[in-house]
């Protein structure tokens, strides 16, 4: 069987992104979680506070650590899967790749030592400075790699001359179209994942009876951002959605299903089709009568475009296009159903009692990161045939590499991903069964520099309690 | 001892159980009135959704998303949720 490199270098990519996007999704949330926290327990020296700091920060020490280091390993992909892409991009996403790591790491790697091991070596307010830093850092990563992104996505600010590519506006390349809205949706993205992780593992120990105040403080405060969230993410997404039926429209003609030029009036919403690429038709669609005018034009009669508005061979392939919209618009709209839940569930005083809230939220536990995968499917598979939109073809892009080394080194990917996995699983397994840690019941010494380093804040948790009690 | 009509057990008023038969009676009216109050609120949030996403137009999303977030953290603050737990 003879296989493409192309395919094979485009599958190579797919799987190691898919893979690494996970890792940065938690630790955006958790950190920005981990500095609410903080805070919280700064200004209401509950103890509790602390328990789920201490928790959390490990399982975002590991999500950490695995994201850095499979981010690296696709800044070498672009150049070796995709060197054509890298040689003609390479004037516009270099700069922005190399500014993340000036930016963002550099920050992240400042403070993330003093976040991780610093608790009881300095004060509790430098810590809490730490815990903001490293919470910027995430954020100031999100905002390069998706500057990047929707650079690929809408570019502009480049002129190109002879295949070449110059930049005439850093200004554009870097606020190109679709970053304003893509930013804000990504990191809500990421803060909604952190807030079902934290309400879903706070359910299941109510479920089973263990650490209870620790497990409804997470409940309260998880459903509590989530419902809040959700809401912005709705509209984030509304917007962006506006945003990509201008700049992309066969990415969005894609999502929704439709061949015609214009589709029927009323329009349906499907919600499941089995498209047919080669002859431009639905083999079979389910879907619920008015409800596509009503969502996606806004009105009740509205007609949708379809996909042969696009050229056949500017079309993305509309199957994967349309699922992936359809998990992460489903989840979206399964989040903002028990955000709702949780807020009546608040005024009976039934949050911590209903049974089938709480096993909701522990099956919801992964929603964040699946919708957050999905979301990145439409943004990539929904931009093909391009790689650059409008600019560079996907297949144009790719290295002339052998196909064996190709899959050679997706089957090592593979193995050395599934290894990373299982570690990550176990351990975050591990902490969970194991339950929050005592934490002392006060915040220690002040957090100014001069008494950072005096050996009474260099105590070990243990010692403090001890010392506390006598 | 003798019982008198209003110190006797429920149970034995014309042979049907009294108290079950108000356990249903008011078990019924608390299941409707939960069910009243799960359906109004479907019904409430599927309103926010629509107006959030726009179907009204974008001025209608401003004002619910702000009036559903103002409400979400009232609510959430007003109710800490400091219930039994399951």
């Amino acid at each position: 069987m003879k296989v493409d490199p192309s395919t094979l270098a485009r599958i190579q990519f797919a799987f190691t992104v898919s893979f690494h996007i996970i890792f940065p999704t938690m630790s955006i949330g958790l950190a920005s979680f981990l500095a609410v926290t903080e805070a919280l327990w700064l200004k209401t020296k509950e103890s509790v506070y602390l328990e789920i700091y201490r928790f959390w920060l490990s399982i975002f020490a590991m999500g950490f650590g695995i994201g850095v280091v499979t981010g690296i390993v696709l800044s070498f992909e672009f150049g070796l899967g995709f060197a054509r892409f890298a040689e003609m991009a390479g004037p516009a996403i270099g700069p922005m790749i190399a500014l993340e790591v000036l930016t963002a790491f550099f920050l992240e790697a400042g403070f993330l030592g003093i976040m991780l091991f610093g608790l009881h070596r300095v004060g509790p307010n430098l810590h809490f400075f730490a815990t903001c830093m490293v919470a910027v850092g995430t954020l100031l990563s999100a905002s390069w790699i998706l500057s990047a992104n929707s650079w690929m996505q809408t570019p502009a600010g480049v002129a190109i001359h002879d295949g070449h590519l110059t930049v005439v506006s850093w200004r554009d390349v870097v606020v190109n179209p679709s970053w304003p809205y893509r930013l804000p949706h990504m990191v809500t993205a990421a803060y909604l994942t952190a807030s079902f992780m934290v309400a879903g593992v706070g359910a299941w120990y109510l479920l089973r009876g263990k650490h209870l105040h620790f497990a409804r403080k997470t409940v309260a405060l998880g459903t509590a951002f989530a419902t809040v969230l959700i809401a912005g993410q709705v509209f984030i997404g509304d917007i962006l959605y506006g945003a990509m039926v201008k700049y992309q429209p066969s990415k969005m003609q894609a999502a929704e299903g439709f061949w015609e030029e214009e589709s029927q009036s009323p329009a349906p919403y499907y919600w499941l089709i089995i498209p047919d690429q080669k002859n431009q038709r639905n083999r079979f669609a389910v879907g619920t009568p008015y409800l596509g005018s009503i969502w996606l034009t806004h009105s009740l009669r509205g007609r949708v475009e379809g996909l042969k508005n696009t050229p056949r061979d500017r079309q993305p392939r509309m199957g994967m296009v349309f699922y992936a919209f359809r998990i992460m618009y489903g989840l979206a709209i399964l989040m903002f159903a028990l955000g709702v839940a949780s807020l009546w569930l608040r005024l009976r005083g039934r949050l911590f009692a209903s049974r089938w809230f709480l096993w909701m939220l522990v099956l919801m536990t992964p929603s964040g990161i699946i919708a957050t995968l999905a979301g990145w499917y439409v943004a990539e598979t929904g931009r093909q045939p391009w790689v650059i939109y409008g600019i560079l073809r996907t297949v144009d892009a790719v290295s002339p590499v052998p196909a064996h080394a190709l899959l050679s080194t997706l089957i090592g990917f593979v193995c050395v991903y599934s290894v990373f996995m299982s570690a990550f699983l176990i351990f975050t397994l591990r902490i969970i069964r194991r339950g929050p840690a005592e934490a002392p019941p006060h915040a220690e010494a002040s957090g100014s520099l001069k008494n950072a380093f005096r050996p009474h804040v260099l105590d070990s948790p243990a010692r403090v309690v001890s010392r506390q009690v006598s | 001892m003798r019982l008198t009509a209003n110190k006797r057990k429920p149970e034995t008023l014309g042979g049907i159980g009294f108290s079950t038969l108000r356990r249903t009676i008011m078990g019924g009216s608390k299941d409707l009135s939960q069910f009243a109050g799960l359906a109004g609120t479907a019904l409430l949030g599927a309103l926010f959704f629509f107006l959030i996403i726009g179907v009204f137009g974008l001025q209608f999303a401003i004002g619910g998303l702000l009036v559903f977030v103002v409400g979400a953290v009232l609510i959430s603050q007003a109710f800490p949720a400091e219930g039994a737990e399951p």
